[in-house]
Parts: structure tokens; sequence; C-alpha cells
């Protein structure tokens, strides 16, 4: 996978996740996949200190149902609205032409339109940097896994029961 | 100035009645702050953070920032993070190890216990330019432990802490007994908040079961989504559960909702709960595992089985969290998987993306927007607490008993709310005066 694609498939998921495409963006996760949100640090290991999402492609689902069909996700009503930027992508030396791991930065953009105070809260702007290791499925490229760093990890962080 | 009578028409406990302005008005923010803060025990860290010589960890007294550090001869202190120079803070990180704290505007050092020992061109000053300097960092006068918790209060007329917690502490105790040693330890990351609302509602809500069939009303769903099994909730009266006043603000609920917890998920605990049983006798053990409480200490801390969360005011209108994990020490063999459950318990609940946490800061900012309006007169002002307020009992120890999710824990704090704001009014204010050669008196 050269650069070209790599931003290809990245643009692709930012579009799904900012339209909240969310089960087709869970598409494409493989069966392996593994997202990690560090919090305070992201040299922790995930088993033994607390992330902000350390899931399984199961467990994403659950969100997902969570997000767009359980009605409940409460600190989503009204529901954000985001706008990612991507940059900087780089695409790490491989073995083999079945797996590619590459790095981005993320500008995420947030903001809960609709909402009475709605007028008083700006949008919000998230930097993070990821990672990515994608393998090929098929002749797909699915993700395996997925890690996104943020700039504010260890400082005070507002909801994010959106999907990041 | 708040008066007695003030006070007495703003908050009724035993009703269960809370006049909004408590939570809105600046003045009264600023009182909280002198009367309560400063005149009660507040919770700044675990003996775990600091548990070498020269470990220190930062903190917050109501608005004054402190240094929790540890000494050469591994006493405890509690300084003042302020240079008493100008008034710089001395520490800027959160925690670490360090034998001094310098002032990086003018130089002034201070060893870890506070005094101060480096003055920059200090043959410099004439003796009376000196004069009434203090040699040490202030030091917060009472600091005492229970069960490795660390408290401390600007009163030194305090009662002890142990008589502050009363019955608070056999809760305590099986908090700290889930340890196989008997120990608790605060690593694995803390979640970091600040939230648009008064420091009160988010005391209010960490005791309280009334408002998880509603507001976490997912946690069922998800129940019934994974097991394809119909989830219920049980009312007051069958869970045969109990909601305590401990007294001093303080408050319990012993829950159903939560006993998951005693299977520890879906890890293999067995080499655990025989550590335990080892330690603390079989029956104990059940105790301490079958036991589901939450528990408040007010007016800054709140425990879960895996989490300590304290709260900072900042202003009438803006508070911080900081939520800390607890971990088992780590023995090889023993505690590892368990230790990995735990996180998975407790980040599943909470942090920015969590199922149930950040609900309760939404609820938190709703709750302080529609206060706002409290100015206009002919609104009802009050704010209800007055779930089992007529159908209390007494426990053993003299506490208030009711059946489960009623605000009991609510009225309690504001009983305490009420004697301590009460007792401010009586001692006057707080002052520092200085006689004509400008020594503090």
């Amino acid at each position: 996978m050269n650069r070209e694609e790599a931003e290809d498939f990245l643009y692709k998921e930012a579009r799904l996740l900012d339209d909240v495409a969310l089960k087709e963006w869970l598409d494409l996760a493989s069966e392996e996949f593994v997202y990690w949100i560090p919090v305070n640090d992201d040299m922790s290991d995930p088993k033994q200190h607390l992330s902000i999402i350390y899931e399984n492609k199961h467990e994403l689902s659950e969100r997902v149902f969570r997000i767009v069909d359980s009605g409940l996700n409460h600190a989503q009503d009204p529901p954000s609205k985001t706008t990612r930027f991507i940059s900087n992508v780089e695409v790490m030396p491989a073995d083999n032409e079945e797996e590619v791991e590459f790095r981005c930065n993320l500008l995420l953009c947030e903001y809960r339109p609709h909402g009475q105070r709605g007028h008083a809260l700006p949008a919000r702007q998230l930097a993070a940097r990821c990672r990515y290791r994608l393998h090929k499925q098929a002749g797909e490229w699915r993700m395996t896994q997925k890690i996104v760093a943020f700039l504010e990890m260890d400082g005070p962080l507002d909801g994010m029961t959106f999907l990041v | 100035m708040l008066t007695t009578a003030d006070i007495d028409e703003l908050v009724r406990p035993d009703l269960g009645r809370v006049h909004a302005s408590v939570y809105t008005d600046p003045q009264i923010f600023h009182e909280e702050i002198r009367r309560i803060f400063y005149r009660t025990w507040n919770y700044v860290g675990h003996e775990s953070e600091v548990a070498e010589a020269g470990d220190y960890k930062t903190a917050y007294v109501g608005l004054v920032p402190v240094i929790v550090a540890r000494d050469e001869d591994r006493d405890l202190h509690v300084l003042v993070n302020r240079c008493v120079h100008r008034g710089p803070t001395v520490c800027q990180w959160e925690s670490g190890n360090s034998s001094y704290f310098r002032c990086e505007y003018h130089g002034w050092t201070y060893r870890n216990d506070g005094r101060l020992v480096g003055v920059t061109l200090r043959n410099g000053y004439a003796d009376a330019e000196f004069e009434g300097i203090s040699q040490s960092l202030g030091r917060v006068p009472r600091v005492a432990t229970y069960r490795g918790l660390i408290f401390a209060c600007l009163d030194p007329g305090v009662e002890s802490l142990e008589e502050n917690l009363g019955i608070a502490k056999e809760y305590l105790d099986a908090w700290s007994d889930q340890s196989p040693t008997g120990n608790l330890v605060v690593t694995g990351g803390v979640w970091k908040r600040v939230y648009d609302g008064n420091w009160k509602l988010g005391l209010e809500g960490s005791a309280e079961s009334y408002h998880a069939r509603s507001l976490h009303k997912i946690l069922g769903v998800m129940t019934e989504h994974r097991t394809g099994k119909p989830f219920r909730w049980t009312d007051s009266a069958q869970s045969g559960l109990a909601n305590k006043d401990a007294g001093h603000g303080h408050a319990i609920i012993e829950t159903l909702t939560e006993q998951t917890r005693t299977t520890m998920g879906d890890s293999d605990s067995s080499e655990y709960i025989a550590a335990l049983n080892r330690r603390l006798g079989e029956e104990r053990t059940r105790e301490v595992l079958g036991r589901a409480f939450r528990l408040h200490l007010f007016p800054n801390v709140a425990f879960g089985p895996e989490h300590i969360r304290v709260f900072r005011p900042i202003a009438a209108d803006r508070t911080e969290v900081r939520q800390y994990h607890v971990a088992l020490p780590d023995i090889a063999g023993v505690t590892e998987e368990t230790n990995r459950q735990r996180v998975r318990n407790h980040q599943q609940l909470y942090g920015p993306a969590g199922y149930v946490g950040e609900d309760d800061f939404e609820i938190f900012s709703r709750a302080q927007e529609g206060l706002g309006g409290n100015d206009w007169d002919q609104l009802n002002p009050w704010v209800w607490f007055s779930r089992g307020a007529s159908r209390a009992n007494r426990g053993p120890d003299g506490e208030l008993v009711t059946e489960d999710q009623t605000e009991t824990a609510q009225r309690a704090i504001y009983r305490a709310w009420v004697v301590l704001m009460q007792r401010g009014v009586e001692s006057g204010r707080a002052g520092t005066p200085m006689n004509d050669r400008g020594v503090p008196a």
C-alpha cells in the first residue's frame, strides 16, 4: 500500500464516521480488530491501565448498537456533528504486500447543534496522532488495529460517547 | 453575609428541600468554601501514591493548592503550594519525587517537609525586612489517614478523623479488604473531567441508586442485548437493601445492581478468592465480595469498587472530578487476572466513552442550566430530596436508614451542610491581622 492508497482509506473512514455510518465503518474492521484510545499515557499497558476505549470488534458492535439503536445515549442528546481532517500520512515499510502499518494526524472538530445552550458552547477541536494496521482479506484492506492518541489524553476530557 | 436565618430558610434537610440558589449563588459558594471545605476533613490522596521517601502529589483543599509530601523520615506533610515570598506555586507536577521544592521566580527553596532552607541573596535583607516572613511553606494543621486514605483539615480544632468517619469506617474496611494484603493501590490511570455544574450535584449523584433505572437504563438494555433475556430492575421494597445516612454528611447505598461483580466477570478469580480466604476467612471474604455498596464522604470524595472519585469545587457552576483507578497489589499468580477484570469493569462504565459516567455529567450540567433562572421569585424555588424522608428508621449505631432507592444519602449531605454553615456564622470571619512592624499577629 502506498501513501495515496492509505489516504484513500483514511478519507473513506473519516467520511463514514462523520456521516455516522457506523455499521459500514465496522465493515472496515477485520474480526481480529482492536481499537485503542489511551488515557493519560499511550505507553501504558491497556490490560492493567484504564483506556478511553480498548475494545474488539464485538464490543464495538455493542457500542454502535448503543449509539445508533438504543435511544439511550443521553450525553449525545442532541447528537454531535463531527468533521475530521487527516494529515501527515506516513506508510511504514512492510515485509509483505498483505499487511501495512501507517500513521497520520487527526484534527477532530465536534459540535452539538440544536441544544438550548448551544449558542454558548463553541465547537471543540481535538488533535490526535493515529496508528493503523491493516491486512488484506479477500482482496479488501481491513483494519486489525487502530490507535488514537489524543494530545490532551492526560487533561480534562469532555465526553466522547459519539464514535471517535 | 449569610445569617443563621438565611441558612435555615435555604435548606430543610428533614423535609428534603433545598433552595435552588444554593447551587447558583457565587456568594453562597464562597461561604461553602470557607465554612465547609476549610473546616472539615478533605480527602487529598492515598498512601500508595506517596509510598517512598521523597514522593509527592499535588491536590486541593477547597481552593487551596497543596502538596502531599513524604519526607526523608517518611513523615507525611500536607503543604500549601505557595511561595511565602510572593506567592507562586513551588511545585508544578501532578506527582513525582523530590527532596526540595523551589520557587523559580526568585529561587527561594524549601525542603520536602516544608522548611524554607534557601533564600537568594539572603544577606541583602536587613533584619527588620525579613521579620515576620514565614520560615516554612504553609502547613495544613491536621493530617490523618484511615486504611491508606489521606485526609487533611485546615481547622486545627476539628474532631478526629475516625470520629468524623463514624460508621463509614466499616465500609472503608470492607473496601480495603478487597485486597489480599488489606491494602489497595491507586495505580492504573485517572479520568479527569470538568463539568459545568455545582460541586454538590456530583456528590449527590455518587451514592444514589434511584437514578440508575432511568438515566442508566442502558445497562439493563445492554444486558438484554448481550444475553437475550429480559432484565428486571428491582424496586425499593423488593431489593431488601438499605440507604444510610452515616453522619457528618457521609452516606452509603447498598445495592443489588452491581452484585454481578462478586463473580468477577468472566475472569478466573479462584486464586484471588483463595488468597482473600487465607487472610480474612471464608465468612468475611463472602461479606467483602458480596456486599456491593457505594459510599460518599462529605465534602469531596466517593468510592466505588474500583475507583476513588475526588471533587474539586472551582466556582458555583464549575467542578473538576478526578476518578482514580484502584488496583489490587501485584501478587504473581494471584491478582493479574482480577486486576485485568477491574480495569475492564471500571472503563466500561466511566471515562469519556463510558456507558454511565458521561450521562451523569450531562445531567449535572442540565441541572445547573435548569436551576439558573431561580431569581424569578414566582417560580417554585425548591429542589426536592424528600423520597423516603418520612420513612427513615434508626440503625444499630443510631444512623438513619431507609429502603433502597431513596434520597437518604442526599439529605445526609444537607444535614452536614447546615451544621457546618451555621458553625461558620458563629466563628466569624477568618483573618490574619498584623502589628505596626508588619509582623502577623
